[in-house]
């Protein structure tokens, strides 16, 4: 298991953070991570950004009755003290359109921009450009 | 004991054995084919209505291209970055696998593109070199692929975005015997190792 991109705030825990590489020419990745609420509230992510890509958009992959589709999510929600994991085949960040070349091995910078109670907080985390990788 | 009882006893005697060897033979009469963890194996192998793709090598994949090996055939586009990429290495790690177990049967992996506008030979070519260049990329004109996809009730339907449009489609994974026929379905939405065990399943028993 490859663990990359840890980092902590007061409300969330960010952990293996990846973005998934592609062929020269690509102009739409994805990318995973955990997030763990360790707060006693639940927390909305509001919007991610990337300094190496135009957009980021949060996306659920779905196979319903047989068929596979893709559901873009305004928000994610993260209850008390649970962790929502982003992996291949399920919740996932697709980044859009690199502002230069992704290349594997390299590190990309995720920004979460997240609610509490309180206000708007953002959180950083460095996400490791891989190939491979499944689960 | 005179000669009467000693045919009767022996006539019982072959009875028995007769009786037991039914019962012995009955549970193979019985069984069924076997049966997959993620999918179905079809009653009968269906052979398919006549096709014509190209492959990322700007050869002809038709009927003819899916005999003499297994195939394992599935539907995508190189711009949805996440799903294809994983059903791509899922079936490359079970693919290296079988080759290093059974190294005589010959298993063929194939991603069909359902985005023939996107997707040209070259782009499906840098794609599938880039995840698993031991795979075939197939894409054809927009009737040819449709006419494919039919024949198979897959089903998709193009969603268009702000940004470009996405593909919802048919999830399963085609498997295709010997002959070119469609043998079974799977999920790819299935764990990696029900996935290994479905497809040690049917290349062990047929």
């Amino acid at each position: 298991m490859i663990s990359f991109g840890q980092e902590s705030f007061a409300e969330l825990e960010l952990d293996n953070a990846w973005v998934r590489s592609a062929p020269p020419n690509s102009k739409i990745f994805s990318g995973y991570l955990n997030i763990k609420n360790i707060s006693s509230d639940k927390i909305l992510i509001k919007s991610i950004k990337s300094n190496a890509f135009e957009k980021v958009e949060i996306h659920s992959s779905l196979i319903e009755d047989g068929i596979s589709s893709m559901r873009r999510l305004e928000t994610l929600e993260i209850t008390e003290n649970s962790e929502l994991k982003l992996k291949p085949g399920g919740y996932h960040l697709m980044l859009m359109n690199p502002k230069k070349a992704i290349k594997e091995k390299n590190l990309v910078e995720l920004i979460i921009y997240y609610e509490t109670k309180e206000r708007i907080k953002i959180l950083r985390s460095d996400a490791l450009v891989l190939r491979d990788g499944y689960e | 004991m005179n000669k009467r009882n000693i045919i009767f006893i022996l006539l019982i005697l072959t009875g028995i054995a007769g009786f037991f060897t039914y019962f012995q033979s009955l549970p193979s009469l019985l069984e069924k084919k076997p049966t997959l963890v993620t999918g179905k194996i079809l009653t009968r192998p269906m052979e398919i209505d006549n096709f014509e793709l190209i492959d990322q090598n700007n050869k002809a994949f038709n009927n003819k291209s899916l005999e003499g090996g297994w195939t394992v055939l599935f539907f995508g586009y190189t711009n949805c970055p996440d799903v294809c990429p994983t059903t791509i290495y899922k079936l490359a790690e079970v693919k290296n696998e079988l080759k290093e177990d059974l190294p005589s049967t010959t298993l063929n992996t194939v991603l069909v593109t359902l985005d023939p506008d996107r997707d040209s030979a070259d782009r499906l070519d840098e794609y599938i070199g880039y995840f698993d260049d031991g795979m075939l990329g197939v894409t054809g004109t927009y009737e040819n692929i449709q006419s494919f996809t039919s024949s198979l009730s897959v089903f998709y339907q193009r969603i268009n975005k702000e940004d470009g449009y996405d593909f919802n489609h048919t999830a399963s994974i085609f498997i295709f015997d010997k002959d070119g026929s469609l043998f079974a379905t799977m999920s790819p939405a299935n764990t990696i190792d029900e996935l290994r065990e479905d497809f040690y399943t049917i290349l062990n028993n047929f």
